[in-house]
C-alpha cells in the first residue's frame, strides 16, 4: 500500500540526517563534550548542554524497544493503510537512544527485545529511515 | 505545610452541565464553573484577584483575562494561560496556590475548560504534505495521534518490562465506572465487566478504547485563598500540604529518558519530600487517568505500592473501590465522569475531605494525594482537611 507519507522538511539542525538517509545510512547526533549521541537531533546535548555536535553514521541495527499496531488512522494519509505498526527502536550503540519508526513487512504487534534493521525507503527526492525485523 | 510561604487552602469547587454535546459554547461553560465554585466558596467576583486557566489553544477555553472581563473583576492581580505542556488542569491550581503563597495574591480562580471537538486527540486531521520541526521525526510515519500511541506503547513495554498483565490496565477502567455510578455528573455510568473491557475496541494494539479517557464539554473551576480567610468561609477548609512537578531527563513523551513514568517518580520524590504526611497516609487518591498506564505509573511513583508491584497490589480491584483500603478516582476519573482534563481530580479530593461526597464519600477522609499527566508535564499535590 502506497501512503502519500508527509514530506519531512530538513531544517539547519536535522539536514544531515535527511543527507545521510538519501545515502542509505541513519546517522545521529554525538556530542563532543560527553561523547553521547542523541536524537532527534537537537542544538545541544540533552545530556550535558554542550553545543559541539557531530553527526555520525550507525549500524541502523537496533531492537524493539516499544511497539503498536494502529488500527485507526489519526492523519487522513493513513487512512488506507490501517492496521500500521510503528515503534521504538533502541539503537545498538547506546542504551536508551530511541528513534520513531513503522516496521515494514509486519501488521502483527512485534514482541520487546525483537532485533531490527534499517530499511530505507525511497521516495523520489527524499528517503525514509524504517526498520524491518532481522530475517523477514 | 511545608515549602510554601504562606498556608493556602481550596475553598470553593465548581462544575457546569458535563455532556457528549452539551450545545454550550465554551465562555458559556466556563461562566458556569466559574460562578458555581465562586458561590461555593461564600464568595463575590471581586473577591477574585487571581485567574488561572489550562487549554490547547484551539478555541477549547476563554483566556484568563476574556473570563475576567465575564465576572467584572476590575483589575487582576496575577493571571496566566497555560498552554497544553503545562501538568494539566492541576497545573492552573499549582501556579494558584504559589501565587498566594507568595503574597502576589489573595484569592485566585483556577479553571479548565475542555470541548469534545477541541479536546478530541483521536480525531482525524487532514492529510498533512509537510512535516517542519520535530513533526518532520513523527508525522511521516503516521505519528498523528501523537499521545495515542506513545500510551499504547507504554502498555506493551511496561509489562514486557515489569511483568503483570494487559488486565491490570482494565482493573483502572473496571474501577472508574464502580465509582461513577456513585456520581450523577458522570456520564459512563454503567458497569465494566473484565470481559467487556478485554473485548473492547482496539485503538492501537495493545490499546483499547476502554484505557482512554472519554471526551465531554464541560468545565471545572476551583478557588485557592489564604488558610486565613479560609477560617471564615462555610466549608471545612482543605490545605495544600504539599506541590511539586516532575519533568524527568531529556523531556519528551517518546525520547525521554524514563518512558514508563517520565517525571512521575522525581516528582512524587519532592513531593513525598515536603510533605506533612506520607503515601501510608493517604485516604483518598485522586490520579490522573487520561489513559490506564498513568494511573498506575502514579500508583507506583507515588509509592502506593512498589515500581512494578500493581499488578500483586490491585488484586481484583476490590482494595481501590468502594469501601476499598485505597480509594482511588472517587469521582469515576476521566474515563467514567468524563474528560474535564486534570483540575476535576483536585475538586473531588475537596469534596472528599469536606465530607460532601454522599454514596461515595470515603468515611474519616483527612489527606488527600492528586496527580495530573504524566511524561515531561507531570504535577501533584497533597491536601489534608483543616
Ligand atoms: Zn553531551
Amino acid at each position: 500500500m502506497a501512503i502519500d507519507r508527509p514530506r519531512p522538511l530538513p531544517d539547519e539542525v536535522s539536514a544531515f540526517y535527511w543527507e545521510a538517509a538519501g545515502k542509505g545510512a541513519l546517522a545521529v547526533l554525538r556530542c563532543d563534550e560527553c561523547r553521547r549521541m542523541h536524537h532527534p537531533p537537537d542544538l545541544a546535548c540533552p545530556h550535558c548542554g554542550a553545543t559541539a555536535l557531530r553527526p555520525e553514521t550507525v549500524s541502523g541495527r537496533g531492537t524493539v524497544f516499544a511497539a503498536t499496531v494502529a488500527r485507526q488512522a489519526f492523519d487522513r494519509a493513513f487512512v488506507d493503510a490501517v492496521p500500521f505498526t510503528l515503534a521504538l527502536v533502541e539503537l545498538d550503540e547506546q542504551p536508551g537512544l530511541k528513534v520513531l519508526t513503522n516496521l515494514v513487512g509486519t501488521t502483527e504487534l512485534v514482541a520487546v527485545g525483537t532485533p531490527v534493521e534499517l530499511a530505507i525507503e525511497p521516495h523520489g527526492d527524499w528517503s525514509l529511515p524504517q526498520f524491518r525485523v532481522v530475517g523477514s | 505545610m511545608s515549602g510554601l510561604t504562606r498556608d493556602v487552602a481550596v475553598v470553593g469547587i465548581g462544575y457546569s452541565p458535563i455532556g457528549r454535546d452539551t450545545g454550550l459554547d465554551p465562555r458559556a461553560l466556563t461562566l458556569a464553573a466559574c460562578h458555581a465554585a465562586i458561590a461555593d466558596a461564600g464568595l463575590t467576583a471581586t473577591d477574585v484577584d487571581g485567574i488561572v486557566e489550562y487549554q490547547f489553544g484551539q478555541g477549547d477555553a476563554p483566556s484568563a483575562t476574556a473570563t475576567q472581563r465575564m465576572l467584572g473583576i476590575p483589575d487582576l492581580h496575577m493571571y496566566n494561560d497555560l498552554m497544553g505542556t503545562a501538568p494539566s488542569g492541576l497545573g492552573g491550581a499549582m501556579d494558584a496556590a504559589m501565587a498566594v503563597a507568595s503574597g502576589v495574591c489573595e484569592t485566585v480562580l483556577v479553571y479548565r475548560c475542555i470541548t469534545r471537538r477541541a479536546g478530541h486527540t483521536g480525531a482525524l486531521r487532514p492529510a498533512a504534505t509537510e512535516a517542519p520541526g520535530p513533526a518532520q521525526f513523527h508525522l511521516p510515519y503516521g505519528y498523528g495521534g501523537g499521545i495515542i500511541l506513545a500510551m499504547a506503547m507504554r502498555k506493551q513495554r511496561r509489562v514486557a518490562e515489569l511483568g503483570g498483565s494487559y488486565e491490570d490496565y482494565g482493573q483502572i477502567a473496571l474501577n472508574a465506572r464502580r465509582w461513577a455510578a456513585r456520581n450523577e455528573r458522570a456520564v459512563l455510568r454503567q458497569p465494566l465487566t473484565m470481559d467487556d473491557y478485554l473485548a473492547a475496541r482496539p485503538v492501537a494494539d495493545p490499546l483499547l478504547v476502554l484505557d482512554c479517557d472519554y471526551p465531554v464539554d464541560g468545565a471545572c473551576a476551583v478557588i485557592v485563598t489564604t488558610r486565613e480567610r479560609a477560617a471564615d468561609l462555610p466549608h471545612r477548609p482543605v490545605l495544600v500540604d504539599a506541590l511539586a512537578y516532575g519533568t524527568g531527563a531529556e523531556p519528551d513523551w517518546l525520547y525521554g529518558a524514563d518512558f514508563l513514568f517520565g517525571g512521575t517518580r522525581p516528582c512524587a520524590q519532592r513531593l513525598w519530600s515536603r510533605a506533612s504526611v506520607g503515601p501510608g497516609d493517604v485516604d483518598v487518591a485522586q490520579l490522573y487517568d487520561g489513559f490506564t498506564h498513568i494511573t498506575i505509573s502514579w500508583i507506583e511513583a507515588l509509592g502506593l505500592c512498589g515500581i512494578g508491584e500493581f499488578h500483586d497490589w490491585v488484586g481484583d480491584g476490590t482494595r481501590i473501590g468502594p469501601g476499598g483500603d485505597q480509594p482511588l478516582n472517587t469521582h469515576g476519573g476521566q474515563l467514567a465522569e468524563g474528560r474535564l482534563h486534570g483540575l476535576a481530580f483536585l475538586a473531588e479530593a475537596v469534596a472528599q475531605l469536606r465530607g460532601d461526597c454522599g454514596d461515595r464519600q470515603v468515611p474519616a477522609a483527612d489527606v488527600a494525594v492528586v496527580a495530573n499527566a504524566h511524561g515531561p508535564q507531570s504535577g501533584a499535590m497533597v491536601l489534608i482537611g483543616a
